[in-house]
């Protein structure tokens, strides 16, 4: 009924083949995990010089991203829910880096940066940092000042117009990767997971070594 | 004789049914806890499970503590890679659901806490809903911090 004519053999070597190559593309693609591995900025771009001022009120520019890799966040203390969680995950990646073999993703820098100067001063941003790691830095400065850095990497903030001292603000909610150039190399959407924070900080550090 | 007897059995339990019914009329509040924040910070957030086991739709219209000032119901949401907040006149508790304040959701936003809190402490929420009812729930601090590591 069924005899394997030449012209079947083909078939089947055909599917064969076929079936190869899907597998061998299944196996080389990225992982799902990757898709929360952040998105490249390709290539880097470098960041316009602002002025801020760190939890110290000494001035905090693009200088102080140069030479480390830096991880960014951009919120305000009176975010009692998105904020926190993004920085309770970055103090997780942060742990994570310090066992990570290159000292440069060890020396990775978080940087907290408040978009509500007006409720959000220095004594203030330094101990809400700090709060959730020890090292991590924080930084803020005039509406306009933290509108010239935003604008530079493509986030946003907003004080939105509401009467009282219980007006909200909207932020970028992204955490943004910054190579030691000072150039705007990855963002990772919301909602961050730690470990693939860190996979990617030490991925990073490891490519750029390699290629420079 | 015998059809007073029924007609009193009946009664009694129409109002068997009725006692029955008030107890578990209300909904039920679990898992209530609060986000341990960093000193200073003057706004928390709180988060429950409230399971509404009856036939009855109902709505979380006020919530208060005597641990802070004042207390609302805020939504979160990310949208566009931008982080907004949104507050909620009502929270919905519909009939025979189990609904969530979670992380990154809808949440309690409480303000100007009267004093610092700290994880392990307890505190009362008090949740007012549609129909009138007080829900009094108590809800424990927690550290969602990674543990604590030394630091070289």
């Amino acid at each position: 009924m069924f005899a394997p004519t030449a012209r079947t053999k083909k078939h089947v070597r055909y599917a064969f083949a076929l079936a190869c190559v899907a597998a061998a593309a299944w196996w080389f693609a990225p992982r799902d995990e990757h898709a929360g591995a952040g998105e490249r900025v390709q290539p880097p771009r470098a960041l316009a010089d602002f002025q801020l001022l760190d939890g110290d009120n000494q001035p905090f520019t693009r200088a102080r991203l140069q030479g480390k890799w830096s991880l960014l966040f951009f919120g305000y203390t009176h975010c009692p829910d998105v904020c926190p969680v993004t920085l309770s995950e970055l103090a997780r990646s942060a742990m994570l880096l310090q066992h990570a073999e290159d000292a440069a993703a060890r020396a990775v820098q978080v940087v907290f940066i408040s978009v509500d100067p007006a409720r959000d001063g220095p004594a203030l941003i330094k101990s809400f940092a700090q709060y959730f790691d020890a090292r991590f830095l924080a930084a803020t400065g005039s509406v306009e000042q933290l509108t010239a850095l935003t604008d530079s990497i493509g986030a946003r903030h907003r004080r939105l117009t509401e009467q009282g001292a219980d007006y909200r603000v909207e932020h970028s909610s992204d955490v943004w990767l910054i190579d030691p150039q000072a150039h705007l190399y990855a963002k990772f959407p919301a909602p961050q997971h730690a470990q693939e924070l860190a996979r990617s900080v030490i991925t990073a550090v490891h490519n750029s070594e390699g290629s420079s | 004789m015998k059809r007073r007897n029924a007609m009193v059995l009946v009664a009694g339990l129409m109002l068997l049914h009725t006692a029955l019914d008030a107890a578990d009329i209300a909904p039920v509040v679990r898992d209530a806890w609060v986000r341990e924040a960093p000193p200073n910070a003057q706004i928390l957030a709180a988060y429950a499970q409230i399971e509404n086991a009856t036939d009855q739709a109902d709505a979380i219209v006020a919530v208060s503590s005597d641990a802070f000032e004042k207390a609302e119901i805020h939504h979160s949401e990310v949208k566009d890679g931008v982080a907004r907040m949104a507050r909620l006149k009502r929270f919905d508790l519909p009939a025979r659901q189990v609904v969530k304040l979670e992380p990154g959701g809808a949440h309690v936003m409480l303000f100007n806490p009267k004093s610092p809190l700290h994880a392990g402490q307890h505190l009362t929420l008090r949740f007012t809903l549609h129909s009138g009812k007080t829900l009094n729930v108590d809800a424990d601090v927690r550290n969602t911090l990674p543990p604590a590591e030394h630091h070289h």
